[in-house]
């Protein structure tokens, strides 16, 4: 492997030297049949190698070699066209669309399909859109921009991982996987966000592993969303296909282009805090007590403590800086129409905006593209990248600084020595101490292969790798013992954690397609195949502790070792078939089959298969066509896909445990009892839709209607531990995801030098638990702590949609009405005690009641793009309507007296609502601490004792609309470049995140508490805040 | 074409398919594990279920006022009412009943790790020792219906006076199964394979149980007691029932020293309720108990206050006895069976009477004072001469329940918790800011998942505490 790179580095290195005549050089523009320039359309001298491709205005520039030249200009989807060479030295050509808008999509395991004759949808991002919002992270760069998906990026850490899932959750198993599989250039691609073997990693915002790809690598990515459009894949593809090509070199003159980009990041929304009273307890001034803010105000403080600051720190403002990021790429293409070759190499660093993280990727690509006349086609293709970072635990952070009290300044946390400063953890100082870094080094190559040997037959062959190294660690030094030294809580007496990670994918995958055409009117194409896929994961961990010298960070240094080791080993084996059959080219059925031998499943359960239809009408080309519709489809499919399980599912295991010094293993059984009848889940999934086009292709509709039951889950069912295990693992369940998605686009304007393209999307989604398993009333998937019972818990109830979030709330007064013991009825009025210590307060409901939902009832994005001559401006509105979050930062916030509305305490109120008989309460009650004007003692008062121990306080509308994304660009016109060494220059300025609207009241909700490979999205609070970014950059092309 | 694609695949099927079997199989942990490995792991659970690893197994130090909890008051309070028995079941019992399972079906992971006979004793001792534990603690639970995996996904909860009855069954049979001439059990961390030691551990249980009847069952009790005695107990402090915790050995560390040292805490102090007694008698075990502060003052918590208190400096921590390192915890005591003499003879288990009772309850602090190094013939003389100490037939129940509750601090506080709730003595006063009015607690309620995952036999387990699972239902032996 490392020859071929070097070979190819050789290669690339010879490739200025060579030199190109120039006889003449011919200029023009390529524009489509509405007048709009198109963008990398190939042009090339015919019968020659020499060639180029029209930049961002449609313009082209090339030397000819021959005076009569002829110049072939093609672009995927419209009619090549021929151009003899007159005197003329300028040209403007335009080019019409093959057929009748002929688009051609990547369909499943890479087969190009022309867009009319799917039965299902299929939405395709062109590699523009997604670099317009120059996101770090592939996954974040679709946001907003497909129907269907729902992308929720974890936080605004370096390199964060992104959560996507696909018309929802299909597997109701807590620990399952529900996002789709990443395929780039047709190789499975893991996009797993690995945090076993260490409870913090899950914590500490960890890459999914699709952000390692360079967004500047990216040709287009194809989202394939239903059953039948990702049957092919079996149940790799159970829950959708994200497929992303990557670019691909034009032939002709070599092309280079460099960008660079700087930006910078802050934390787009702060928490509100009262500033008035300072830290105590009981309004008695302690500078010391844990108690941040429950002290007098800050001018009685300072009058017995004249070291009180002025006015109150805003620290969780404080405790985050300015982040900053920088990115420069490199790619150079070119070949001749036989022998092509591009590569890439680009460097990404980010600092974050909580102290001490960072991220850094470097990836260098090589791809090539060989043929042999029209026999033989030939594409390898090597991808490296270096990923990692200094990784903060951001819940721990935000945890330790809803602690300090803004008495005191968060940044003033280090002594001369070294040590922490402060009167108690400081969290700033934390993340200077106390370090996880993560290293990943991934190679993912690919050879394909395409042997046509008949005009009627191909055969394909492709083999892939994804292999990635991940190295993590975690360490901390010990005390050193100074006096009055201040050790940092979580440091212990200092620790070395060691993780070694790999995971490999092998991918195989040999078809055959056959073609016939049964006159005019009928044609087939029938493909056959057999993939392979073989996964083997490894994870070994070494830990260390009560290190020896405190600061040498070494697992030599420690006392205390142990290490553990985890390996899996999964393979897949598969057969496929697809017949497609055209009538007329408006009629076309899909048909595909395919059958999975699986390892994970018992020998007898491990064979399954899975069937799909799908069909396409095209009506407008058939008999029906009003004037007003230039195009109109129908289609319908029905597929089911399954799902297997994780390896290692049918047995019961005996694992080893601690060792005694007398070299004696342990033993013990795992809680988790496997089942050797498991059978793969299943998936049935009904789509209809359709496209429309009116006015000449100006307006265009893609509606999609679909249903998708989930049947045979493999769910651990939770049992009593007094049978000796703790849960069994079964199929049983079912959930139902059913939605609608409506993609809307027109041009309102399109004239030569102003263009205006709309985009809106939307997407609505509902689900629902059928049935679990028998006997079992709930599947817990997550919780999330809040005090004094105030705990949220994500769960799955039948009847109930996925991703309720449950916990305690206030009493309401049901009177005769009934309770249903599982809702909250708003209308109601409170209830308030009337006797006992918390008399005149709410009365707390200990019932776990649905509180609120994470789920949109809808999302959507709005993108628009103007071109005036060299300006582009494009922006993106994206919203996610309807969701709640249980917002844990507020619940801390109640307790510790920061939140603004305990700045109440000092007021006497009557709490609205009726006392348990139904009168109305009248009681008048102290909102403070201890011994009220009343002459009662309230004890540590209303917030403490009632208001942070009901959940239903913190679970919140968390609805937002944001500008996602707005980028502004300029071409410079080539008389500025006074050179022939640059063709094109651009520059960019571009914003993410600018705008937010939403009544969430902590950080922007976007942020998840759980890492993006969970499936608990209920919990937000001390996640790592996202983050608003301003970049600039620049484009040069030569 | 069509024929080499066909071989292409048929090849591809073929490798993936033949080793299917074999991928599917952890490569990392084991489809079965050797006795030898089950039994120490379920000797060492003890060290983190029993002994002091986790709060909950300090919770009877603290009911009976052995210590205090200083800057964070909580169980001393009474605020545990729920706590989860899920990993007794499906750790040590489960691991347990393995051996047991794996001995009698001939499965090869028994084989040299002791005779059968043999590992089937140890492991039923064991069972026993834990389903003991437990029964004391809610009441009814799980038994007899319990560890069978897949057959019973809900178990049904014995009441515990049946529970009791097959205990008593299982440790007689285990006694009698035991060959000391045939290989010893291997893995024993606790005995090292002594099998006379285990008969010894068996019995010397079976003493113990026969007194906790005697409110419930005294008829039985007094059988029992007589069969425990007869078939032999401990007799000696050299006959002692230790887990050693290891010096130098991290993950052998005594519980109390990782608490206190390796994570850096200071919750707990001897509770003044102790020092209180123990001082003015000038009780040479107190520094064994408690730290030395300046000036040599040994000074008790205040138990059962609300108010957080800081406690280094300021109170007596537990002694450098019990929590250095390599600190044993001692299961059972010869003073502890000297005390359980007395008891039998004042309750007429055993003939005698008070005469009897008197002489046992001395010897039994003498052997408390021996097993902690500080025994002087004539410091223990002015001891036990002490109007509060010396034995005094109306008083006598008191007394030895009382010294029995001094000697047992730390090693026995279960027991001496089983003890307060049978006999009342010593006498406690509940904490002054108790959570809960009714004081000190009787039993812990069921962990929650019980409710969900197992709801018919929870409930009907419920009712027949009266309805309420909660810390003040009263168990069989309590009533």
């Amino acid at each position: 492997m490392k020859k071929c790179m070097y070979a190819w580095m050789l290669f690339l290195l010879s490739m200025p030297m060579i030199v190109f005549s120039q006889a003449r050089q011919i200029t023009g523009t390529v524009r489509d049949a509405n007048g709009i320039p198109l963008a990398s359309v190939s042009v090339v001298e015919k019968g020659t190698n020499t060639g180029t491709v029209t930049d961002a205005n449609g313009a082209f520039s090339i030397n000819v070699s021959r005076a009569n030249a002829t110049l072939v200009f093609s672009y995927v989807g419209m009619e090549s066209q021929e151009l003899v060479l007159g005197t003329n030295n300028n040209y403007d050509v335009s080019l019409s669309a093959t057929g009748e808008l002929s688009e051609v999509v990547v369909t499943a395991l890479g087969i190009r399909k022309e867009k009319r004759e799917l039965g299902y949808s299929a939405q395709e991002i062109s590699g523009e859109a997604l670099i317009q919002s120059k996101q770090t992270n592939i996954v974040n760069a679709l946001r907003g921009q497909v129907a269907g998906v729902q992308i929720n990026s974890g936080g605004g850490a370096p390199g964060q991982g992104s959560r996507i899932i696909i018309r929802g959750v299909k597997s109701l198993s807590p620990g399952k996987n529900n996002q789709p599989l990443f395929v780039i250039d047709g190789i499975i691609m893991d996009n797993s966000t690995i945090t076993g073997g260490d409870a913090q990693a899950s914590l500490r915002g960890m890459s999914n592993r699709a952000a390692d790809i360079n967004p500047d690598d990216v040709e287009s990515i194809s989202v394939l969303r239903g059953g039948a459009a990702t049957a092919l894949y079996g149940q790799a593809g159970s829950n959708g296909v994200v497929l992303i090509t990557t670019k691909s070199a034009k032939a002709g003159k070599m092309r280079v282009s460099f960008t660079s980009t700087y930006g910078i990041d802050e934390v787009n929304k702060f928490p509100d805090v009262q500033s008035v009273y300072t830290q105590g307890y009981r309004g008695v001034y302690d500078p010391a007590t844990i108690f941040t803010n429950w002290g007098p105000t800050v001018e009685e403080a300072k009058a017995i403590d004249p070291t009180h600051p002025d006015k109150l720190f805003h620290n969780y403002e404080r405790g985050y800086i300015q982040g900053n990021q920088f990115r420069n790429s490199l790619t150079l293409s070119g070949g001749t129409e036989n022998a092509l070759l591009t590569s890439s190499f680009s460097h990404f660093k980010q600092n974050g905006v909580i102290p001490n993280s960072d991220y850094q990727n470097t990836s260098v690509r090589v791809g090539g593209q060989f043929k042999s006349g029209t026999l033989f086609k030939f594409s390898p293709s090597l991808n490296f990248i270096n990923s990692g970072g200094y990784r903060v635990n951001s819940e721990r952070y935000n945890e330790i600084l809803s602690y300090w009290s803004p008495r005191w300044d968060v940044m003033d946390y280090i002594k001369e020595d070294g040590t922490m400063k402060g009167y108690r953890d400081n969290a700033v100082y934390g993340t200077y101490v106390n370090k996880f870094k993560d290293n990943v080094n991934r190679l993912i190559g690919s050879v394909a292969a395409t042997f046509s040997p008949f005009s009627w037959f191909d055969l394909d062959y492709r083999a892939g790798i994804d292999y990635y190294s991940d190295f993590r660690r975690h360490a901390a030094p010990g005390p050193r013992g100074l006096a009055g030294e201040r050790n940092f809580g979580d440091n212990g007496l200092g620790f070395v954690n060691e993780f070694r990670i790999s995971n490999r994918i092998l991918t195989s995958n040999v078809m055959g397609s056959f073609k016939k055409d049964w006159g005019e009117k009928f044609n087939t194409v029938l493909r056959l195949g057999n993939d392979v896929r073989a996964i083997k994961f490894s994870r070994l961990t070494s830990r260390g502790s009560e290190l020896d010298i405190p600061t040498l960070l070494t697992i030599n240094n420690s006392k205390v070792r142990s290490t553990d080791q985890h390996e899996e080993d999964y393979r897949i084996v598969s057969a496929y078939g697809d017949l497609s059959l055209g009538l007329n080219n408006y009629l076309f059925l899909n048909v595909t089959g395919r059958n999975d031998w699986s390892s994970s499943l018992a020998k007898e359960n491990n064979s399954f298969f899975y069937p799909s239809v799908s069909l396409s009408y095209i009506f407008t080309d058939h008999f029906l066509k009003p004037d007003w519709l230039s195009f109109g489809k129908l289609r319908a499919s029905w597929a089911e896909v399954g799902k297997d399980t994780d390896p290692y599912e049918t047995n019961a295991y005996y694992i080893s445990n601690v060792l005694t010094s007398s070299n004696q293993v342990t033993w013990t059984r795992g809680n988790s009892r496997g089942d050797q009848s498991l059978k793969p889940e299943r998936t049935n999934t009904i789509e209809l839709g359709t496209e429309l086009r009116a006015m000449n292709n100006r307006i265009g509709l893609d509606f999609t209607w679909y249903k998708l039951n989930s049947r045979d889950q493999i769910i651990p069912v939770f049992i009593s531990p007094t049978s000796g295990y703790t849960s069994v693992i079964t199929n049983a369940g079912e959930v139902e995801n059913k939605g609608i998605e409506i993609v809307l686009n027109g041009s309102p304007i399109k004239k030569q030098d102003f263009s205006w393209d709309v985009t809106l999307n939307f997407s609505r989604n509902r689900n629902k638990v059928i049935s679990i398993v028998e006997g079992l009333k709930e599947i817990v998937v997550g919780n999330w702590f809040g005090y004094v019972g105030s705990t949220a818990t994500m769960k799955y109830i039948p009847g109930y949609p996925v991703g309720n979030i449950y916990g305690t709330s206030v009493q309401r007064y049901y009177g005769s009405k009934a309770d249903d013991g599982m809702t909250v009825d708003n209308s109601l009025p409170l209830v308030i005690a009337s006797t006992g210590s918390n008399r005149g307060f709410p009365v707390r409901d200990l019932t776990q009641r649905i509180l609120g939902n994470s789920q949109p009832d809808w999302t959507g994005g709005i993108s628009n793009n103007f071109t005036y001559k060299n300006l582009r401006l494009s922006f993106l509105f994206e919203t996610q309507q309807g969701q709640d979050r249980y917002n844990q930062l507020g619940n801390y916030q109640a307790a510790f007296g920061t939140a603004p509305f305990t700045i109440d305490r000092n007021d006497t109120k009557v709490f609205d609502g009726v006392l348990p008989d139904g009168t109305t309460n009248t009681q008048e009650v102290w909102m403070g601490q201890g011994v009220g004007p009343d002459g009662r003692d309230y004890t540590d008062g209303y917030y403490r004792n009632v208001y942070r121990g009901i959940t239903e306080n913190f679970v919140e509308d968390a609805s937002w609309v944001r500008l996602r994304n707005l980028s502004l660009s300029y071409q410079l016109p080539s008389k500025f470049l006074r050179t022939n060494v640059i063709k094109d220059a651009s520059i960019t300025f571009t914003g993410n995140n600018l705008l937010l609207w939403t009544d969430f009241s902590g950080f922007d909700p976007d942020a998840s508490s759980f890492n993006s490979g969970s499936n608990v999205d209920a919990f937000t609070g001390f996640a790592y805040p996202a983050v608003r970014s301003y970049l600039f950059s620049i484009n040069l092309n030569f | 074409m069509k024929r080499i694609f066909t071989i292409i695949a048929a090849g591809l099927l073929i490798a993936g398919c033949n080793k299917f079997k074999d991928i599917n199989v952890s490569p990392t942990v084991l489809t079965s594990a050797s006795t030898k490995g089950l039994l120490t792991n379920s000797q060492q659970a003890l060290s983190s279920l029993i002994f002091g690893n986790t709060a909950a197994a300090r919770i009877p130090a603290l009911y009976v006022q052995h210590l205090a909890e200083g800057p964070y008051p909580g169980p001393s309070l009474y605020s545990d009412r729920n706590l989860s028995f899920s990993t007794w079941y499906t750790g040590p019992l489960y691991d347990l009943q393995t051996i047991i399972n794996y001995n009698n079906d001939g499965n090869p992971s028994a084989v040299g790790n002791g005779a059968t006979e043999n590992q089937i004793a140890v492991a039923s001792i064991m069972k026993a020792y834990i389903y003991l534990h437990l029964t004391d603690r809610y009441g009814d639970i799980p038994y007899s219906q319990a560890l069978k995996g897949n057959e019973a996904f809900s178990p049904a909860y014995d009441n515990q006076q049946a529970i009791y009855t097959d205990l008593f069954k299982e440790l007689t049979e285990a006694v009698g199964q035991i060959d000391e001439t045939k290989p010893k059990v291997a893995g024993d961390v606790i005995l090292n394979g002594d099998m006379a030691g285990w008969k010894r551990f068996a019995n010397t249980m079976r003493m113990i149980m026969s007194l906790r009847l005697s409110k419930a069952d005294p008829v039985k009790g007094k059988s029992e007691y007589a069969a425990a005695v007869a078939a032999g107990v401990i007799e000696s402090n050299s006959q002692n029932i230790v887990y050693q915790f290891i010096e130098g050995d991290p993950n052998n560390y005594n519980p109390w020293y990782n608490n206190y040292v390796v994570s850096n805490r200071n919750d707990y102090a001897i509770s003044k309720t102790m020092t209180d007694y123990m001082a003015p008698k000038n009780d040479p075990r107190l520094p064994v108990y408690a730290e030395e502060l300046a000036g040599g003052e040994y000074i008790g918590l205040p138990y059962g206050f609300i108010t957080a208190k800081n406690i280094p400096a300021a109170y007596s921590r537990i002694g450098d006895y019990f929590r250095s390192q390599g600190s044993p915890v001692t299961m059972f005591s010869y003073a502890q069976v000297l005390f359980m003499k007395a008891e039998a003879a004042k309750l007429g288990y055993t003939a005698g009477g008070d005469v009897e009772a008197a002489l046992h309850y001395y010897d039994a602090i003498k052997a408390s004072w021996e097993q902690f190094g500080v025994y002087d013939a004539a410091e223990y003389a002015a001891y036990i001469a002490l109007p509060e100490v010396a034995y005094d037939p109306a008083n006598g129940h008191k007394k030895i329940m009382t010294e029995k509750w001094v000697h047992a601090y730390l090693n026995h506080s279960w027991e001496a918790y089983a003890d307060w709730r049978r006999t009342g003595f010593p006498v406690l006063s509940p904490a002054v800011d108790a959570i809960d009015s009714r004081g000190i607690p009787l039993r812990t309620g069921y962990p929650p998942t019980e409710s969900a995952l197992n709801p018919e036999n929870y409930n009907s387990a419920v009712s027949a505490l009266g309805g309420t699972d909660d810390n003040y239902g009263k168990m069989w032996w309590l009533k």
